[in-house]
């Protein structure tokens, strides 16, 4: 027992040294540095043309740590143009020339966002006053034009040295080097010292008699690892018995809704997505299991009333049994995802390794959320109707079917609050972006499985001894 | 000491009608309707089984009997008092709870025998034993919602008492099936209660008791009323039933 538990402890901190190395290959830049981008304003009107001996000068103060790229709105009157349009980024107090493009006005397109990224970034911007100028060398009626924007206090902005009332159409893409990329390794140190002292101290209880976390899933696994694996191979060989297409249903499910919601909903919402199937996709899959799991675990303990009052088994078994044979179907359905993604041109990056955090966490919430309802459920029958109702009002609580920027300003805090919202978000910037998400996502999605586990396992042990005097 | 009771009581707290909805609940709650009323079920009971021993328990219906058996298999919790068990239980409280209907037979023996706390090798190990004294034959690969009755009570008689546990838990002795079966599973009861087990077993048929048991344990309006050696209380016992 003790050798076992001393070979189970080494591995899991080489377990540990390997993820926190494949991870910081993994997040890249993503783990340093967070994109903080000015939002567009309000689009007023257009501009009257930008040829040559046309100066436009828009002032801006950084606000993030290094300047990457800029954006702007170029329209052409829908007609050929000719000649180049010149960028160029000036600090304001030197006047020294930062950046300079080229763009040539032949090959700009009618009423789409032109991004200049910035081949050198400008470093330590933060706080300092830049003036984008624009200018260029197109003839009369033969040059484009940019739009403008209400004034929304980014600074000055001048044609031709006249002051307007209004403000350049434009965004200025930054980037702020992050707290978490910078001592990534201290912090890798710190939760790992923390590890082996909790190790050490896990196995003086242990041989004090008392028990902890670790060694209750130990002497859990090691007892009931037959009933749980039979029980979660049940489950799944049920779900789709005596049906003609069987586990096939679990691959065609996902993309069978994914058709039908981007047939109604593409033209509503298609704009602002990138890969608006791979967005539908990867959101219908991850709120089906939320669903699903959550459904079926918060019977678990009803359904399995006639084994609980005849036979002692942990009773927890049941619910989250219930919940990890659902995500068996999760698996399954991750391969239409995969397909998809390859087939509509998502980006296929090494980041895609990182996807299991997120489900790893939607499976621990729905474990917590399913034990303190199938606890719930003993005793008020009514939690299955009224999850019912709770679940819809979360799937359009939650940007499955429609982009997060249609969502107003004042109800912006409902969604983040929405621990399904990031899990779901942190997937998709790794299958559309092919990045890592925000180190911050990590934090999120962590937080609310394990603040779900604790509640969830905090209610179920309350009431657990009740259980069979109400089934 | 195989099985150790002290001073076990067990409380129901009845409410005059079931509450399963929260409308329920609200409108008993402000009706003022929601009067809890304690049923006293088992009364301090106190007693030592020792290992290999076989012992009945005895008593009227309803005098908490079967309660005493779920206190000791560790399904139900005493509201007070505790209860030492060493070694593995195997209850026979209800046979073939945890059947899956769409399952085969087979694949119905490795889940009811995980339930029943069975290991895999175990399970490997006697799974031809179990597949003979069925008499299922062919139709063990069948899912066992087409199997009639008599054949699932002989599956699941099958697996519970293939097993050789330390302590065995008996609400009435079974015979299931037709007539040879009946006599096939009783002659296994009768083995694997003979044999080195300590069993606690609650019948109504005295004779079997006489026949079965070292010592008998007789529960009478919640409390040990007697206990000790089998023909001098199941006399007693008879001559109040007579009256």
């Amino acid at each position: 027992m003790k050798n076992n538990s001393i070979s189970l402890y080494i591995k899991l901190i080489f377990a540990y040294a390997i993820i926190a190395v494949l991870f910081y290959i993994v997040g890249g830049e993503q783990l340093h540095y967070r994109e903080k981008s000015s939002a567009f304003g309000d689009k007023e009107g257009v501009l009257s043309e930008v040829c040559t001996g046309v100066e436009l000068c828009q002032e801006f103060v950084a606000d993030a740590g290094s300047i990457n790229g800029i954006s702007v709105e170029f329209t052409t009157y829908g007609r050929e143009n000719s000649g180049s349009v010149f960028m160029t980024i000036k600090e304001k107090d030197t006047e020294i020339i930062v950046a300079q493009n080229q763009v040539d006005a032949a090959l700009l397109e009618n009423g789409t966002t032109y991004d200049w990224t910035l081949i050198e970034p400008i470093e330590n911007a933060r706080g300092k006053a830049y003036q984008l100028i624009i200018t260029s060398d197109c003839p009369w009626e033969q040059s484009p034009t940019l739009y403008y924007q209400e004034a929304v206090g980014a600074g000055t902005f001048t044609v031709n040295g006249i002051e307007m009332p209004y403000e350049l159409y434009f965004s200025v893409q930054g980037k702020e080097r992050i707290w978490f990329g910078t001592h990534y390794w201290q912090l890798v140190l710190t939760v790992g010292f923390i590890l082996i002292v909790y190790m050490v101290w896990s196995e003086i209880q242990r041989n004090k008699g008392h028990i902890t976390l670790i060694t209750l899933i130990e002497t859990v696994w090691e007892k009931y690892q037959f009933l749980i694996k039979q029980l979660i191979v049940r489950d799944f060989k049920v779900k789709y018995k005596r049906s003609v297409l069987g586990y096939l249903w679990s691959f065609l499910n996902p993309l069978l809704t994914m058709t039908v919601q981007y047939i109604v909903f593409s033209t509503i919402f298609r704009q602002g997505i990138d890969n608006f199937r791979v967005y539908l996709l990867s959101g219908i899959i991850m709120y089906n299991f939320f669903a699903e799991a959550i459904g079926q675990g918060l019977n678990a303990i009803l359904a399995n009333s006639s084994l609980i009052t005849k036979v002692y088994v942990p009773k927890y078994i049941y619910p989250v049994t219930k919940v990890v044979s659902c995500s068996i179907n999760l698996c399954i359905s991750l391969i239409p995802l995969l397909l998809v993604s390859v087939i509509t041109g998502a980006p296929i990056t090494f980041a895609m390794i990182l996807v299991p955090y997120a489900l790893l966490c939607l499976l621990l919430f729905c474990v917590g959320m399913s034990l303190a309802l199938s606890s719930a459920m003993v005793f008020f029958r009514d939690t299955q109707y009224l999850w019912g109702i709770a679940s819809m009002i979360w799937m359009y609580a939650t940007p499955v079917f429609y982009p997060e920027s249609i969502i107003p300003e004042q109800f912006r805090a409902i969604l983040d609050c929405n621990p399904l919202y990031h899990m779901i978000k942190f997937i998709r910037v790794i299958l559309i972006e092919g990045v890592s998400p925000d180190p911050l996502e990590y934090l999120y999605c962590l937080i609310a499985a394990v603040a779900a586990c604790i509640f969830g396992a905090f209610v179920f042990k309350k009431t657990q001894d009740k259980f069979v005097l109400y089934i | 000491m195989v099985i150790k009771a002290e001073h076990i009581t067990m409380k129901f707290r009845m409410v005059n009608d079931k509450v399963i909805s929260l409308k329920e609940y609200v409108i008993a709650t402000l009706s003022g309707k929601l009067k809890y009323e304690e049923l006293l079920v088992l009364d301090d009971i106190s007693f030592d089984i020792d290992k290999g021993e076989v012992v009945g328990i005895i008593g009227k219906n309803g005098a908490g009997k079967s309660t005493l058996l779920k206190i000791i298999a560790g399904v139900l919790k005493p509201t007070s008092g505790k209860v030492t068990v060493e070694g593995n239980i195997v209850p026979m409280l209800e046979l073939g709870s945890g059947f899956d209907p769409e399952l085969s037979g087979k694949e119905n023996i490795y889940l009811n025998g995980a339930i029943l706390g069975y290991s895999k090798e175990f399970l490997e190990s006697k799974y031809d034993e179990i597949l003979e004294f069925s008499e299922l034959g062919q139709f063990i690969e069948m899912p066992i919602r087409n199997y009639s009755s008599g054949m699932l009570m002989r599956l699941a008689f099958s697996i519970a008492t293939v097993v050789q546990p330390e302590i065995l838990i008996v609400d009435e002795i079974l015979a299931v099936g037709d007539e040879g079966f009946q006599k096939k599973s009783r002659a296994r009861m009768m083995e694997l209660m003979g044999g080195g087990t300590t069993v606690l077993f609650v019948s109504h048929n005295l004779s079997q008791i006489e026949e079965m048991c070292d010592r008998v344990i007789w529960l009478e309006d919640h409390e040990i009323k007697q206990i000790g050696d089998t023909k001098k209380i199941c006399s007693l016992y008879k001559k109040i039933w007579m009256q």
